[in-house]
């Protein structure tokens, strides 16, 4: 399919879409907008996905290249983490509405790059199967979702989509850069662009992913924007932002909307009559990110869909083009004609792009924008590019720059160009001369002539410099000066050290080589200066090689690794002059040969951070401090270590106290002056005098952060989870469970070891009858209460007389841990309201008690309904549980127990815990 | 046997609490996780995580309800 050239951009139809207004409010027509390409509205996106679930969209390996976000453990439909995503809907002025990875709402500001697009479109249904050399059930997919829900998919168009395999990457970016283009790999001269701006509330910047063609399948380079830790659909990580990643072509998947409303043709269970003409996609995933719905946040409409960049590049258009009210229109110029989406995607007749204009409105190139780009043959750059991000051209095979007599624009070009030019200059030697350069330093007003000179004099000596370093000579109007004695030839003619084939300097980065160069320039390696005698009168001998000759020592010392030279010359400014008598100091070789003095100042720099630059730079100041007074007043030379330290603290400010510390680090950080210092000191002063307060509220106020709120929801949980230990703690603790304890168990027998009383065959009270008629009595049996752990802690001895129907409990005992608080009175109960916690343990022990009485009479009836249970008593005498008993009414006439059981609590007084006649005249036992 | 509804009921809600104790424990090592990598604290990662912190919370919050019901 990916063979069949179709233009499914001329089968799209344009729809008319009602929008909101840029504070979400559903207004009236004068919103309206005609497009072929949307995204869907807030409603659209209720109406065709049912739930949450349903609405959620994963992102391709080319969005998550691209800055998207990705979800740590949602998943979309289709299996693949989820990502966030625009809809076309106004939440409130600078915010939109958005799909939360969830598939619920959010909203989101404007201006943000990690939400995606999920475009929707309409075509017309005819062309579409015309076009298509294949049957309807061939064209359309259909997916079962894991709901057991049938849905229907159309793949059409070719954009950039999953990231290839990792020994294909390998392969590819092997035989890009190997230059087997022709052979293996060949570039199909088509683009597809993406936004290469980088910066929040910053227009649009091209940035194009070139398209290859291997073993028939299609692929984009493109240099990835990294968000985080991402993963791709097949596992692996994205990679640094920068690193090179091939991705295939493939038609984009969409979801068909209206697949019900299709004729029988295409959906056998669709409509003979009254069948939609046109079929409604909507991308199945995200695909594509880092695009603003609109770049400006505080732009009047930016929340506004006519306005947005999503609409003017997703339908590929000129703004000035677009339909809509021309009250809401967009200030910016965006011609997205030959690079949005509808285009590129879906126009697969397209041409290559073999000529390039840069547009208008950009005025800055982006990082890498046409990195790989070697199907472009010419491209053209306007004079108002101010700006050129790094690697812009990177991988282009440029030959040429130059400018058209008479005008304005920069033009690079793989042929020689003919007519009449200015400033004609060979890029290859360029190229050759200034390691990653990347066309940048040939446009602006710079004087063309002295870079190529400086770079065939490079090329003589086979000697190239990075980039940067010659961009910021030029910059800062150095180069000129510099171009003498590029060639360091004194460096070359020192015994053993070959500048830049050092196996270490190799693996220095850029900005590593950078900070070496720098070094170099601010010792004097470069300088035309002459070196001075002692009586300060010019020599024959140039500092160049003097430096040059310091530096190849320092080198050779291995007292300064070429690895170290980024750490501790980053902060050396580019134009430090060169210091004849530092030169001399850091030269200076003491016993074995050491270069004491270099030694003295790199171990300095351990203990005091920046001391190294500080002294190279300020050098004549620095020596200074080795003459000083001693004690006596009399003159005195200090030690080289002692003089620099004085020095080194000499730098911050004079007259910093202990209150005025945090202005001299502030302003100190910031560079500033012994004057400025004093007057923020003053201003200090001034306000405390006035006895100004910290704060207007008298308490520091400000918002949090999301991480401090999501800290104080976590501190919230932590203690909601202490919380709740406890009161687990104290649930299991009060959870009393009744039993009618088998006469068989032993414990029956030493009952009076659980329950605290003289229950056990061993007493020598009443217990003792008490224990052994529980074990032996069939009418006699113990009801137990177990706490949470499962042991005994209280019981009630109750005999049954079945003739007559009633039971007696002789009382209630309890286990000693629930009797510490009762007071002395006879009664049993706890002493005061303090512990009224303790009485409402014992409460829950007597509600277990009951708990077991009554199932017990339920459970009797149910066996013996012509002699059920009318009452059941228990006895007052030494009754653990009195109070709680005492809630139930006295007994006129204790009810009788056999003597030789010797019930004697329940002797002299007992009460009613279940009286059947009361409780039928209430209704029932039931109830 | 007879059942004790509300010991039952204790039961599930431990286990409950568990499971969302065991939850929070996870989205705490992932907020760890994302600390350490120095991500701006107003990223929108952290709206996300946020939300789901809160979520966890409410949970909790209901579980706990549920158990006070059980202690009155």
């Amino acid at each position: 399919m990916a063979s069949e050239k179709i233009n499914y951009m001329s089968m799209a139809v344009a729809r008319k879409n009602s929008n909101t207004d840029r504070h979400g409010k559903k207004a009236d027509k004068k919103f309206d907008t005609t497009d072929t390409v949307s995204l869907l509205s807030m409603e659209e996106l209720e109406e065709t996905f049912s739930d949450d679930i349903e609405r959620r969209k994963s992102c391709t390996d080319f969005a998550l290249l691209s800055y998207a976000y990705q979800s740590s453990g949602r998943k979309a439909e289709n299996g693949k983490l989820t990502g966030v995503f625009w809809s076309r809907s106004a939440y409130a002025a600078h915010y939109v509405r958005a799909v939360h990875s969830y598939g619920s709402w959010y909203c989101s500001s404007v201006n943000r790059y990690v939400l995606g697009s999920v475009p929707a479109l309409s075509l017309n249904l005819q062309s579409l199967i015309s076009a298509r050399s294949a049957s309807a059930s061939e064209i359309f997919e259909t997916k079962t979702t894991n709901n057991g829900k049938e849905k229907h998919f159309l793949k059409i168009g070719e954009y950039p989509k999953t990231k290839a395999s990792n020994e294909l990457q390998q392969t590819l970016e092997n035989l890009f850069n190997g230059g087997t283009l022709q052979t293996g790999l060949t570039c199909t001269g088509r683009l597809f662009t993406s936004n290469g701006q980088r910066e929040y509330n910053k227009d649009f910047l091209s940035k194009q992913n070139p398209e290859f063609e291997y073993n028939g399948k299609k692929y984009v380079r493109n240099i990835a924007w990294k968000n985080r830790e991402y993963k791709f659909a097949d596992g692996s990580v994205v990679p640094e932002t920068g690193t090179p990643v091939w991705v295939e072509v493939e038609p984009v998947t969409f979801e068909i909307k209206n697949w019900n409303r299709m004729p029988k043709s295409v959906n056998p269970k669709g409509k003979f009559f009254g069948a939609d003409t046109t079929i409604d996609l909507v991308s199945e995933e995200i695909v594509l990110s880092g695009l603003p719905f609109y770049p400006d946040y505080d732009h009047r409409n930016c929340s506004m869909w006519q306005s947005s960049l999503q609409r003017c590049f997703l339908n590929s258009a000129r703004s000035d083009e677009l339909d809509g009210n021309p009250d809401f229109d967009t200030p910016y110029k965006w011609d997205f004609s030959k690079s949005g989406f509808l285009y590129q995607a879906l126009d697969l007749t397209r041409e290559p792009t073999r000529e390039y204009i840069i547009p208008e409105y950009e005025k800055e190139i982006a990082d890498y924008a046409f990195a790989g780009c070697v199907g472009i043959e010419k491209i053209i750059v306007h004079d108002g590019v101010k700006k050129v991000g790094k690697n812009a051209f990177a991988g282009c095979d440029f030959k040429f720059a130059y400018k058209l007599k008479g005008q304005t624009s920069t033009i690079l070009s793989r042929e020689k160009p003919k007519g009449e030019l200015e400033n004609l200059v060979e890029l290859g030697k360029l190229a050759k001369t200034f390691k990653d350069f990347d066309y940048g330093l040939i446009f602006g007003n710079f004087n063309l002539e002295i870079l190529n000179k400086l770079a065939e004099s490079l090329n003589k000596n086979k000697i190239s410099f990075p980039y940067v370093f010659v961009k910021q000579l030029i910059d800062k109007g150095m180069l000129e000066n510099f171009q003498d004695l590029c060639d360091v030839r004194f460096l070359k003619s020192e015994d053993g050290v070959d500048l830049t084939k050092n196996e270490r300097y190799g693996q220095l980065t850029m900005e590593e080589k950078f900070d070496y160069y720098k070094f170099m320039l601010a010792l004097g390696c470069f300088s035309k200066d002459k070196v001075l005698d002692k009586n300060g009168k010019e020599t024959e001998v140039l500092l160049a090689q003097k430096a040059t000759s310091a530096f190849s020592q320092i080198l050779k010392s291995e007292m300064l690794k070429i690895g170290d030279f980024h750490g501790l010359f980053d902060s050396l400014p580019l134009e430090t002059k060169p210091n004849q008598e530092f030169l001399k100091f850091i030269s200076q070789v003491g016993d074995k040969k050491k270069l004491l003095n270099l030694g003295l100042l790199l171990d300095l720099n351990k203990s005091h951070p920046g001391m190294f630059v500080k002294v190279m730079t300020n050098f004549d100041r620095a020596k200074t401090f080795r003459t000083t007074l001693n004690e006596q007043g009399k003159p005195t030379t200090l030690s080289w270590e002692d003089a620099l330290k004085k020095f080194y603290t000499s730098e911050k400010y004079v007259g910093v106290t202990s209150e005025t510390q945090d202005i001299a680090e502030v302003f100190g950080g910031k560079g500033l002056s012994q004057q400025t210092f004093q007057q923020g000191v003053a201003l200090r002063k001034k306000a405390k005098e006035k006895g100004v307060g910290e704060h207007i509220l008298g308490k520091p106020f400000r918002e949090m952060t999301i991480l401090e709120s999501i800290e104080q929801i976590k501190s919230e949980t932590e203690s909601i989870l202490k919380d709740s230990k406890t009161l687990l703690d104290e649930l299991y603790a009060k959870q009393f469970t009744f039993e009618m304890l088998s006469k068989h168990d032993p414990r029956n027998a030493i009952m009076g070891l659980y329950a605290s009383c003289c229950g056990t065959i061993t007493s020598s009270f009443y217990g003792k009858y008490i224990a052994q008629s529980s074990v032996v009595a069939e009418d006699v049996q113990n009801l137990v209460v177990r706490d949470s752990k499962g042991e005994i802690i209280a019981k009630g001895t109750m005999y049954v007389n079945a003739e007559q129907g009633y039971a007696v409990f002789n009382d209630f005992e309890l286990n000693q841990k629930y009797r510490e608080y009762e007071n002395n009175s006879g009664r049993y109960t706890v002493s005061s309201d303090a512990q009224k916690h303790k009485e409402h343990e014992r409460d829950l022990i007597f509600d277990a008690l009951m708990r077991g009485t009554m199932g017990f009479v339920k459970e009797w009836d149910a066996q013996h309904p012509n002699k059920p249970i009318q009452q059941v008593n228990v006895g007052m005498g030494y009754n653990r549980l009195k109070a709680q008993c005492e809630r139930f009414k006295k007994a006129t006439h204790n009810l009788s127990v056999p003597s030789e059981y010797s019930f004697q609590d329940a002797e002299s007084e007992q009460h009613i815990l279940y009286d059947r006649q009361q409780i039928l005249k209430q209704g029932g036992i039931e109830k | 046997m007879k059942i004790n509804l509300n010991q039952t009921k204790l039961v599930g809600l431990t286990m409950d609490l568990d499971l969302k104790t065991k939850e929070y424990k996870l989205l705490c090592k992932e907020l760890e996780e994302l600390k350490d990598q120095k991500i701006d604290p107003n990223d929108i990662i952290f709206v996300d995580l946020a939300q789901r912190f809160l979520d966890n919370q409410e949970e909790i919050k209901a579980i706990v309800k549920q158990l006070k019901e059980i202690k009155d």
